[in-house]
């Protein structure tokens, strides 16, 4: 039995559990760093259009409704689902499916908060629905080694990408050349797309879309790369000098680095997310930054990744109450504004074991301030 | 066309004070509550979500949605306008700079923070105009937002917007000619260069790198391979294109928030890809363009051209075509029965796909400008 079979298995277990007749998991076609992908995770395909559908019987009968009606050809291709049926009506066809399918008691959805009013009501008029969120993460959060090695294609991709942007990064480079060169070196590697943010200067405010701003020497930049691999996000905040090093630069980073290896050091199976949060924020409350730790400067000091489940959260910060588990992947980044030298990143995937932690990306632990001469 | 939706709009954020000058902003908001007072309406508030449909709130404030969240731009009749995005107050400033709204606010929940501006003043109870609410906002926001306002007075106001969006201004003409210029170089550089790995991802990855030095906000690419049994266009994969093989490429652009959408036929010649020869597709092209002339419904459009195709194997789920603009599928669509008379000033992307007996099936499309005449393909 593969992992989604197993993980198929596990669902209809669900809803024997819940006394739920169907699964629907909807999708609005959309990909946020911050939520899971729940429609990707138990179909395989990346939704395109405005409205996607999963049903699954408790008898296991599975099919797929989509708009536009043209992308029922590709989702059949991927051969997960029994039945493919596209169509250009999604909120009447929708609330038809499950009776199609000998659905016809209570229906637990999952995705549905992204559906509107009358896609919703549609479906509650039939049927009784019930939020299955929670229990899909916690399915999906069981991590087969075919799901590491994406985490880890992932994390490859971004290095790959990086290499790249250090290779563009050069006085009279625009911003935007440096994301264009990234994103087409981490796309020809096979990467669904990227999500980058950056900034460059001499004392960075925060990180914000690429402009057209020229790089000059002295320059700091600053970088959150993120490419999505088979529907997973991997994570590297870095800081870089242009040019002369700068001294009070290299030791606010050299502090962030502690600070980061302080949180790397809290992350195990069992161990609390807020420990970690704390550990960071005691090394550079310790500096002297302890004011510029906390909302509205800075917001969290990691996010989870995965397709199906991005536990223990899209947002890791001392009020998080989850606790790390075996299989978890995870960007720890203790990003921070530090008032002489402006806002520096500094972050890194790592995968969650039972004693500790693998470094995803950075896989030596080198990682730091990275100097680029003029 | 639908197409793949990014998890962020990856390139610049800019206003372009020249292209889209503030009075351009004003005009609009001055229509919209011109219309309103017609409409007796106390406010009207313009919603959007995701990275397809921010046109609405776009439309006002030139506020850009770069993430799947929403944003709500609040009109009363004294022409305030207030705009509220899903985020943190510290995203205020960088709105700050691409608005032409003053009045900008961050909160969670788009429906209990629109009540809350409206509240303050003093607009509740009221006559409020929702436009994209039904069809965008979810379920449990618009739920309470028809609850806190009082389902009687709540007015679906989306056709005064989708009007007003549908013909576009000369400023916006010369938007989305400069998305066109941005696909066209794009191909143009794609078939000057070698692709060392002839894959649709490699194809993907050539045709976004040069959009984006070029400025774009946002770039789509779907790549089809005809030879191969039950083809559709797809996102790009990394599979092997052999020489020979016919690929249809659909790129689509945005630039300061506008888009423009082609779809070219190809073929792999070793590591290059040329044009395909798609000469029975020519005078069906010529005889699209000049039926979408001014005053002809979108139906009576769309039964010429089926019958056009009648000796031909028409790929018909991708339909001919919709209009564009501030968003990558807008109104009117060419469709059977349409009753939408195109006007002056309407932007389309159109679009013609037809099985081939050498090819599998050839495709050629354009985004283009209603003039007098008829259609003037945007080629850059």
């Amino acid at each position: 039995m593969t992992g989604k079979e197993a993980a198929f298995e596990r669902f209809k277990g669900m809803l024997e559990r819940e006394k739920l007749d169907g699964l629907l998991v909807y999708s609005r076609g959309t990909t946020n760093i911050l939520r899971p992908n729940y429609f990707r995770y138990i179909t395989g395909v990346r939704p395109v259009g405005p409205h996607n559908a999963f049903l699954m019987s408790r008898s296991g009968k599975t099919a797929v409704l989509i708009q536009p009606e043209w992308d029922a050809a590709r989702v059949a291709r991927q051969g997960r689902v029994q039945e493919v049926r596209g169509t250009a009506d999604f909120t009447r066809d929708v609330a038809r499916l499950p009776a199609q399918l000998g659905i016809k008691g209570p229906l637990g959805v999952v995705g549905g908060n992204e559906m509107t009013l009358d896609l919703y009501d549609g479906i509650a008029r039939k049927h009784r629905i019930a939020n299955l969120d929670e229990g899909f993460e916690e399915i999906a959060l069981q991590r087969t080694e075919e799901d590491r090695a994406i985490a880890r294609r992932s994390c490859e991709i971004a290095e790959i990408g990086f290499q790249a942007l250090l290779h563009a990064c050069r006085v009279g480079a625009r911003e935007i050349e440096l994301v264009a060169e990234t994103e087409y070196a981490m796309l020809k590697e096979g990467a669904d797309e990227c999500f980058i943010l950056m900034s460059s200067g001499k004392r960075n405010r925060a990180m914000h879309p690429p402009s057209d701003r020229r790089l000059a020497d002295g320059d700091v930049v600053i970088l959150e790369l993120t490419p999505v691999y088979q529907g997973h996000f991997s994570q590297l905040c870095r800081t870089i000098q242009l040019g002369r090093p700068d001294p009070v630069l290299a030791e606010k980073m050299d502090m962030l680095k502690r600070a980061f290896e302080a949180g790397l050091s809290e992350v195990r199976a069992g161990a609390p997310v807020a420990g970690m949060c704390k550990a960071i924020n005691k090394v550079v409350s310790d500096a002297g930054y302890g004011e510029w730790c906390y909302p509205p400067h800075i917001r969290t000091r990691g996010h989870g990744f995965g397709v199906g489940s991005i536990k223990p959260g899209g947002v890791l910060d001392e009020q998080n109450r989850e606790n790390f588990r075996a299989g978890q992947v995870l960007v720890v980044h203790p990003n921070q504004f530090v008032s002489e030298v402006g806002y520096l990143a500094c972050g890194e995937t790592v995968l969650v074991t039972e004693t500790g932690c693998e470094r995803l990306t950075d896989r030596e632990g080198k990682s730091g301030l990275f100097a680029v001469e003029v | 066309m639908y197409t793949l939706q990014p998890n962020l709009k990856l390139g610049r954020d800019v206003w372009d004070h020249v292209n889209m000058p503030a009075e351009e902003f004003a005009g609009r908001i001055e229509r919209l509550t011109a219309a309103m007072r017609r409409r007796k309406l106390d406010a009207l508030l313009l919603y959007g979500n995701l990275v397809n449909d921010y046109g609405n709130p776009a439309y006002v404030s030139n506020y850009l949605l770069r993430m799947s969240r929403g944003a709500v731009v609040i009109l009363t009749h004294s022409a305030e306008a207030t705009l509220i995005f899903e985020g943190i107050p510290r995203g205020i400033h960088m709105a700050e700079q691409v608005c032409a709204v003053g009045d900008i606010r961050a909160g969670r929940n788009m429906a209990a923070e629109s009540v809350k501006v409206l509240q303050e003043k003093k607009l509740l109870p009221g006559k409020i105009g929702l436009v994209g609410v039904r069809h965008l906002m979810p379920h449990d926001q618009a739920r309470q937002f028809y609850a806190d306002l009082g389902a009687d007075n709540v007015v679906h106001a989306d056709d005064l917007v989708r009007k007003q969006r549908s013909v576009k201004s000369r400023r916006e003409q010369d938007q989305i000619r400069r998305a066109s210029r941005i696909v066209a170089n794009a191909f143009k550089v794609l078939l000057e260069q070698p692709v060392a790995v002839m894959t649709p991802k490699a194809i993907e990855a050539r045709l976004i790198r040069e959009a984006r030095m070029d400025g774009a906000e946002d770039i789509r690419v779907a790549v089809g391979i005809p030879g191969m049994g039950n083809w559709s266009l797809a996102p790009a994969e990394p599979i092997a294109l052999t020489d020979g093989a016919a690929v249809i490429v659909l790129m689509a652009v945005e630039n300061e928030r506008y888009w423009s959408e082609t779809l070219r036929t190809l073929v792999v010649r070793g590591n290059h890809l040329e044009v395909a020869p798609i000469a029975d597709l020519e005078p069906l092209w010529q005889q699209f363009g000049k039926a979408l002339r001014p005053g002809r419904k979108t139906g009576e459009i769309h039964q010429e051209m089926v019958a056009a195709m009648a000796g031909l194997k028409w790929v018909a789920e991708y339909g001919l075509g919709e209009g564009v603009g501030l968003g990558p599928y807008e109104e009117p669509t060419l469709a059977a029965g349409g009753a939408v008379a195109l006007k002056e000033g309407m932007c389309l992307s159109i679009r013609l796909i037809v099985e081939d007996a050498t090819l599998g099936a050839v495709a050629v499309g354009d985004t283009v400008l209603i003039g007098k005449g008829g259609a003037e393909p945007l080629r850059g």
